[in-house]
């Protein structure tokens, strides 16, 4: 553990104090300015001391952090031996690029504590260090302890609402059907629980009732989608949007998706790289210029993620 | 801003305006609003994000400065002090008022001590403990308050309750702390500062009763009146002379308006000089002794040996032992010169005061020195103003005893005796004469005055007067509260004579009940630290050493058996209390293993905490035998 450091307060603190001694010294002896000199004297010494054992017992500590959509925060667990009960703690995490973040922990002496990152921007935030701080009991010194972090925080994109997306692609059609991407092993009648978005429009209508699609988690049967990042800054993030939350579904489906893209084709999910490899692409893609190479080809049913829309 | 954090700033400022009340230079027409919008300021802060808002405080602000930098420029550097306070006042006010949950309220904390600071230098009353009692735990808990806060509003991380309990009692050990520290830190107390002679930084001063070889009237806050024996005296043979309870110290007797100071040697009228009998021995002559007494000066710090005027003869004791250089002065007073630390002991023989001048000199009094006639040139018109009223009491052709006597009395009538720092006390001999009350010292001006201005020769005398005698009438003691001054005039018939214009003093009524008594214990209490001098110090660590060595001579005359045994019952209940060795077994294991148990976790909860933590196979296989151990003998079976 770091021994303490002054805080702003504390240096102001001690700038006062040295005022303050020097107006002692340059006055006349009295007995109640020595006596109210001591008493800050008492006080800072007091404060200091405290300050020195605040953190005692407190470590090792450790944080975790998932990744997270933009602007959307996210939490960040926390683990401690000696508990998160202490008045004034905050996790501070220092980013190798940007402002220090500083995140008050309020903890019990429970050992693991859970807390809300503040939304961020889309990107991939590498962590210099992360440390648990407190300036109790005067906020006049602090005292850290270090945790060990992961390396990077990342912000992939809030994913879009991909219903109105396939709404608008195809009038009804799937563009995972027949195209590639998830093929439907079977229908069969809804049941209570059931997600909206596996109803089959057409069956249901033919049965007037509701029928979803039940998919089997089979990587040859994944998702496949092409993105050209050749494009214009806003449709870029909405075609980054679109991506995140057709990773996040065939993640959740636990399915696969193959990803064509300057950068390569790669498969994540079952069997390929896992999809946090893709959401930490998605949230560290940059836009190329028009006259970059094109992405790799694919067939024409491949949901193509280029130019102003997704088609 | 959080309620609580805002309301314990508001407390300090509220408190900072109390420090402005007590002082006595705020006005009440400025200082009741600002009460008021300190109040207010909950509901005054809402607005404090609007710029226009916090633009109409920061205007204020700088327009009160530009007033008061005029005031301080046209009336001199007097009050810079008092203004300054007044805008501190205004300051923090507005900072309570304008700042928003964004800034920081570091200035606020610093003002507000600065606010005691300054106040503690205009006001030195028992009222600036009462309200320092209140700002010591407020700002500690404002403090505390400040770094628990959480940012962005919410909720607080411990709660609130917890946070002010552990900054009350945080702050009382500070205040004990600050006390003790007070007491035995070594300082010096006689420190000038560099910029004093520059600044009117120095309070009112605050004064011990005790002897004074010079007089200043100035205006004091206050006088300790000490209980502390400086001298004792004992009637070895004869009787009580008139007289003897008047211990003269010095004489004084150029007077400026304003100070009182010893005229050089040789113009002071002598009667019967000291004459060296032996060693350590000096007469005079005079009448026969008509008493002799033993005395022991206690006051080590005393220039002087006391002696009452119809002092004959003076012996030194003191031969063994410290002793002082004694030199006898020309008015019959007796100097000592270099005195070392201790007692200093000597016999005296008393004749009758009206015996330090034979018949038979009778006509060598002619001449008096100028000096005991001279009044200073600017002496204030009102003096002669009094001088003139009370000359007029003089019956027609009366001698010089009567006319004393009538001017005495009509000094002693005419004003009423106040104590320095009480109510209605005179800060200047032209206060006095105006009307206002004083102590001896101003009796004893005012009468020498007027006796000049009639023409009789005189002085003033510094020294005792004490009517402390025991039971049995033979033994005399004079305390540091018994300090006095009167005045000596020349009688060309008898010599010097003693006369004392001091009226009794009004002697308030010891207090009735227990909140006035408690309310005296806390005055005397507070006269205590801010009179504390080295002299205070070295009591109170003569009394820590002899509380300490008192501790432990008991314990070695056998107060050691109930320590002992209080010991014994103590080792008993912690074995009986004690964990049982299989609690204790595991808890060595578990800190070995790098944890700590929380309260109230049983061993398979911390065993799981612990393969979530702890990284380390071998320290995890570790606690889990330990673990397995702990549970096979707390409560392996019987059989």
């Amino acid at each position: 553990m770091s021994p303490p450091r002054p805080t702003a307060l504390g240096v102001k603190g001690m700038a006062f104090y040295g005022m303050l001694l020097c107006a002692y010294f340059a006055a006349p002896y009295a007995n109640l300015l020595f006596l109210l000199l001591v008493f800050l004297s008492v006080a800072g010494l007091a404060g200091l001391g405290r300050a020195v054992r605040g953190l005692r017992g407190f470590g090792p500590s450790e944080v975790a952090a998932e990744s997270m959509p933009a602007e959307g925060g996210g939490a960040i667990l926390c683990r401690s031996k000696g508990g998160f009960a202490i008045p004034g703690l905050v996790l501070e995490l220092r980013f190798e690029r940007g402002a220090p973040m500083r995140i008050p922990c309020a903890g019990t002496g429970a050992s693991i504590l859970s807390l809300r990152l503040p939304p961020l921007p889309r990107g991939v935030y590498a962590l210099e260090m992360a440390f648990f701080a407190t300036a109790w009991p005067f906020g006049l010194f602090e005292m850290r302890s270090p945790a060990k972090a992961p390396p990077r925080i990342v912000v992939y994109p809030a994913p879009a609402d991909l219903a109105a997306w396939r709404e608008a692609a195809g009038g009804g059609s799937d563009p995972r059907d027949g195209g590639g991407g998830l093929e439907p092993a079977g229908l069969r009648d809804y049941r209570e629980g059931d997600e909206p978005r596996r109803i089959h429009w057409r069956a249901s209508a033919r049965r007037s009732a509701p029928v979803v699609k039940e998919c089997e988690p089979d990587g040859a049967s994944g998702r496949e989608a092409v993105l050209d990042l050749r494009q214009e800054p806003e449709a870029f993030e909405r075609s980054l949007s679109l991506l995140a939350a057709l990773a996040l579904e065939a993640r959740e489906a636990k399915s696969s998706l193959l990803l064509h893209s300057q950068s390569g084709s790669v498969q994540y999910g079952a069997g390929g790289a896992p999809f946090d490899d893709l959401l930490e692409f998605l949230a560290a893609a940059a836009p190329l210029p028009a006259g970059g190479p094109p992405p790799p080809s694919a067939s024409p049913a491949v949901p193509r993620f280029a130019g102003g829309a997704a088609r | 801003m959080n309620g609580a954090l805002h309301g314990s700033r508001m407390l300090l400022v509220l408190i900072n305006l109390a420090f402005v009340g007590i002082t006595g230079v705020a006005n009440p027409v400025w200082l009741a609003p600002l009460f008021a919008l300190a109040v207010a300021s909950p509901l005054l802060l809402r607005f404090a994000e609007f710029r226009s808002y916090q633009f109409a405080w920061n205007a204020a602000v700088m327009a009160v400065f530009c007033v008061l930098l005029r005031h301080t420029i046209l009336a001199g550097p007097r009050h810079v002090l008092q203004d300054g306070l007044a805008l501190a006042a205004l300051c923090q006010v507005s900072l309570l008022n304008s700042m928003s949950a964004r800034q920081k309220p570091d200035l606020l904390f610093f003002n507000s001590f600065l606010i005691a600071v300054v106040t503690s230098i205009l006001c030195v009353e028992i009222k600036y403990l009462a309200v320092f009692l209140l700002y010591a735990p407020a700002l500690v808990v404002a403090l505390q308050l400040h770094a628990a806060a959480p940012a962005g509003g919410g909720p607080w991380p411990v709660p609130v309750s917890r946070i002010v309990g552990s900054g009350l009692g945080r702050s009382l050990a500070i205040v004990a702390a600050t006390m003790g520290v007070f007491a035995v830190a070594p300082r010096d107390f006689q420190r000038r500062g560099f910029l004093a002679e520059k600044m009117a930084l120095r309070s009112k001063e605050q004064s011990r009763a005790g002897f004074d070889e010079r007089i200043a009237l100035t205006p004091r806050a206050g006088v300790l009146l000490g209980d502390e024996v400086v001298l004792a005296a004992e009637l070895t043979g004869g009787r009580r002379v008139p007289g003897i309870e008047y211990w003269r110290g010095a004489t004084l007797d150029r007077f400026d308006g304003r100070r009182w100071w010893p005229a050089a040697a040789r113009s002071v009228r002598a009667d019967r000089e000291w004459r060296a009998a032996g060693r350590g021995r000096w007469r005079r002559e005079g009448p026969a002794e008509a008493a002799r007494m033993r005395v022991r000066l206690l006051d080590r710090r005393a220039g002087r040996l006391f002696a009452p005027l119809g002092a004959v003869e003076i012996e030194i004791e003191s031969r063994d032992g410290p002793a002082a250089i004694v030199v006898p002065q020309r008015d019959l007073t007796v100097k000592r010169v270099r005195p070392r630390e201790g007692e200093a002991a000597y016999a005296l023989a008393l004749g009758s005061p009206d015996g330090a001048f034979a018949p038979e000199h009778a006509g060598q009094a002619g001449e008096v020195p100028s000096v005991h006639l001279a009044l200073p040139p600017a002496l204030p018109a009102a003096a002669r103003a009094v001088h003139g009223r009370l000359a007029q009491r003089i019956p027609s052709g009366a001698a010089m005893p009567e006319a004393v006597e009538s001017l005495r009395r009509g000094v002693a009538a005419g004003w009423s005796y106040v104590l320095p720092g009480e109510e209605g006390a005179a800060g200047s001999f032209e206060e006095f004469l105006g009307g206002a009350g004083g102590h001896c010292e101003y009796f004893a001006t005012l009468l020498a005055v007027v006796l000049r201005l009639e023409g009789i020769p005189c002085r003033v005398v510094t020294g005792y007067r004490s009517a402390e005698w025991d039971e049995e009438g033979r033994r005399l003691t004079v305390r540091a509260r018994d300090a006095h001054a009167w005045v000596e005039v020349f009688d060309s018939g008898r010599g010097w004579q003693t006369v004392d214009a001091t009226p009794p003093a009004r002697g308030s009524p010891p207090p009735a009940g227990l909140l006035a008594r408690a309310g005296r214990f806390f005055e005397d209490l507070w006269r205590d630290v801010t009179l504390f001098d080295e002299l205070s110090r070295s009591r109170v660590l003569a009394g820590a050493v002899a509380a300490v060595e008192g501790a432990g001579a008991r314990l070695a005359a056998g107060g050691w058996v109930p320590v002992a045994g209080l010991l014994a019952v103590f080792v008993l209940r912690r074995l009986r209390n004690r964990a049982p060795a299989p609690v204790r077994a595991y808890l060595r294991a578990v800190r070995r293993a790098g944890m700590e148990p929380l309260q109230g976790e049983t061993p398979r909860e911390l065993l799981a905490r612990a393969g979530d933590l702890l990284r380390d196979p071998g320290r995890l296989a570790f606690l889990e035998a330990a673990t397995a151990e702990h549970e096979r003998r707390r409560y392996r079976s019987s059989r």
